[in-house]
């Protein structure tokens, strides 16, 4: 998979982060293939926050390389990320509380086309190409019967939806989902685990995720992380039956696999 | 449609108003108001810095009126242009840092400029202001159409800014650009995660304040025929600032109210009562405390709820 260009989307070379003496990352070497789900796992302060913020941008690595596509992306910032069709969304719920769901999306979808938005003239309605696009996004994750809400009125289940659809409105071919289901409750989980499992098929799709047993269904590979180097990736049932994961990370969480609540 | 409130606002102060010079400073100050409501309100960013604009405009027009015998016209123009630039320079520098950050640098650049007055004394005639204008005229290129004479033409110029500047800001805030104003103010890291430059629409809001707080200004030396050092005291942005968030941030039309609620107040408390500005003060605790939306967002309530209970009636 690695050496030739085109076979990977992101792919990460010995990335590592400093934050003054304290290393967040050494020498971090990912490969995700196109259309493929890759979650990344691993206790609290593995770093896979900072990870996810050298992958959109937010930080610059001290040492190392992020590829989009095989094209360098490390040193460009994250706001012009989205060009390059990466698109993220947070594990703390990061809405515009008091817009319209249908806004967030909108805006959301119309962040790469900078022309548009600098219009200061024309109203926002003729933005005809962001709003067609809010409307499909929201169909998909079924948002559509409360688009016309302010976000802040939404259920936590919904914003966390909204949260995606935002991710997902600019069309990116990558998607960066920071633990998409943090803060759920069981029955929230499953419209989650599906519109998962159908992005999956047609995005490449980069996941932080603490539920376990839903990772493991979801995830076509699995990067453990502890203490900000990659102890193994690999296939699922690669990861579930590996010794040295369980002794390092998961403590026999993953016997039963099917605990719902990892926290 | 959009004209309809600035147009029944001015028409109201030109019938009611105790006298138009009343009335042309409530419509100056609303005009600044509405420069300020677009950095606070609608891209959430708390300037000190409003003060400077408007004073900036006021000199600029008052140095063009005292040494290069300009119009009316031409000295509103090239006060806008200045707080135009004036805001862009300030602007570049205090977004490099946000919240508490921000507002102190913009703290600091009032402060700056409220000393220049005095270090500038040649320039600007420190403590006695700017002095000796020539009698104010509209007209342009030689030709003169009408003498600024009497409260009632000052009015009608102050108005009509007025009506300009809260149109143009109307189409502004219901644009895309004004939408992702808002979507900076509600969560500016958000903004730039899905692909804004936040550095750049921050940066142009404060121009466009700039635009609409130097006309004011402008307008204020027309209207005095002399510029008082105040006009680039720190008081003047505090008293800019208490007009926006009395009358509403978020709605151009409460900006007007502040500025109409500020200033009558002033007028007919001020003269009995030296300590007025207490009460300024609790209405300002209340609005804050209690009245989400200001003035406007108060009466906007009260009308629904007055509309429902009427309704009620005739049912």
């Amino acid at each position: 998979m690695t050496g030739t260009r085109d076979a990977t989307a992101l792919e990460m070379v010995g990335v590592t982060r400093r934050f003054g003496g304290f290393t967040a990352l050494e020498e971090v070497s990912l490969s995700i293939a196109p259309g493929t789900l890759h979650a990344i796992i691993g206790p609290n302060g593995a770093g896979k926050t900072t990870l996810f913020n050298i992958l959109t941008g937010r930080l610059r690595p001290t040492a190392g390389r992020v590829l989009v596509n095989g094209r360098p992306a490390h040193q460009s910032p994250e706001h012009r990320r989205v060009a390059m069709g990466v698109a993220r969304s947070f594990q703390v719920t990061s809405l515009f509380q008091d817009l319209t769901v249908r806004e967030n999306v909108r805006l959301a979808a119309s962040g790469r086309r900078l022309r548009r938005a600098l219009s200061m003239w024309r109203p926002v309605e003729h933005d005809h190409a962001g709003l067609a696009r809010a409307g499909e996004v929201l169909d998909q994750v079924g948002l559509d019967r409360v688009a016309e809400r302010r976000a802040a009125e939404l259920s936590h289940g919904q914003q966390r939806l909204l949260e995606v659809a935002m991710a997902l409105a600019p069309r990116p071919r990558i998607l960066l989902l920071d633990e998409p289901t943090s803060g759920m409750g069981v029955d929230d989980i499953p419209a989650m685990e599906s519109l998962l499992a159908r992005l999956a098929g047609t995005h490449t799709v980069v996941m932080i995720e603490h539920n376990m047993a839903l990772t493991m269904r979801v995830a076509d590979r699995i990067t453990v992380l502890v203490s900000g180097r990659v102890l193994t990736s690999g296939p699922p049932e690669q990861i579930q039956s590996d010794v040295e994961v369980r002794r390092a990370y998961l403590g026999g969480e993953l016997e039963g696999a099917s605990d719902a609540d990892a926290e | 449609m959009p004209l309809a409130a600035p147009v029944c606002a001015v028409a109201g102060l030109a019938i009611f108003a105790p006298s138009y010079s009343l009335a042309s400073t409530i419509v100056i100050y609303a005009i600044a108001a509405l420069g300020c409501n677009l950095l606070l309100g609608y891209t959430g960013l708390l300037s000190f810095g409003q003060g400077i604009l408007f004073g900036v405009g006021a000199f600029a027009a008052g140095l063009s009126f005292v040494h290069w015998d300009v119009q009316a016209p031409a000295g509103l123009l090239i006060a806008t242009v200045a707080g135009a630039v004036v805001a862009t320079v300030v602007g570049s520098l205090c977004i490099l840092r946000r919240d508490v950050h921000f507002v102190m640098l913009t703290f600091a650049f009032a402060s700056m400029f409220a000393y220049a007055v005095y270090l500038f004394k040649d320039v600007t005639g420190g403590e006695n202001g700017l002095r000796g204008f020539p009698a104010m005229t509209l007209g342009a290129f030689g030709s003169t159409w009408l003498e600024l004479d009497t409260g009632a033409v000052m009015f009608a110029v102050a108005s009509v800014t007025f009506v300009a500047a809260y149109w143009a800001l109307t189409r502004l805030t219901r644009s895309a650009f004004g939408a992702t104003l808002m979507a900076i103010r509600e969560n500016e890291d958000r903004a730039i995660a899905i692909g804004y430059p936040t550095m750049l629409f921050k940066l142009l809001a404060f121009t466009v304040s700039g635009l609409v707080s130097g006309v004011a200004g402008g307008l204020y030396a027309v209207f005095l025929g002399s510029v008082p050092d105040s006009a680039l005291q720190l008081e003047t942005s505090t008293m800019i600032l208490v007009m926006t968030i009395l009358g509403g941030t978020g709605s151009l039309f409460g900006s007007f109210l502040g500025s109409l609620a500020y200033l009558l107040l002033s007028h007919y408390l001020a003269p009995t009562w030296d300590r007025w500005q207490i009460l300024l003060a609790a209405a300002l605790l209340a609005v804050v405390l209690a009245l989400r939306g200001g003035l406007w967002g108060g009466l906007r309530g009260g009308l629904a709820a007055s509309v429902a209970l009427v309704r009620g009636w005739v049912r």
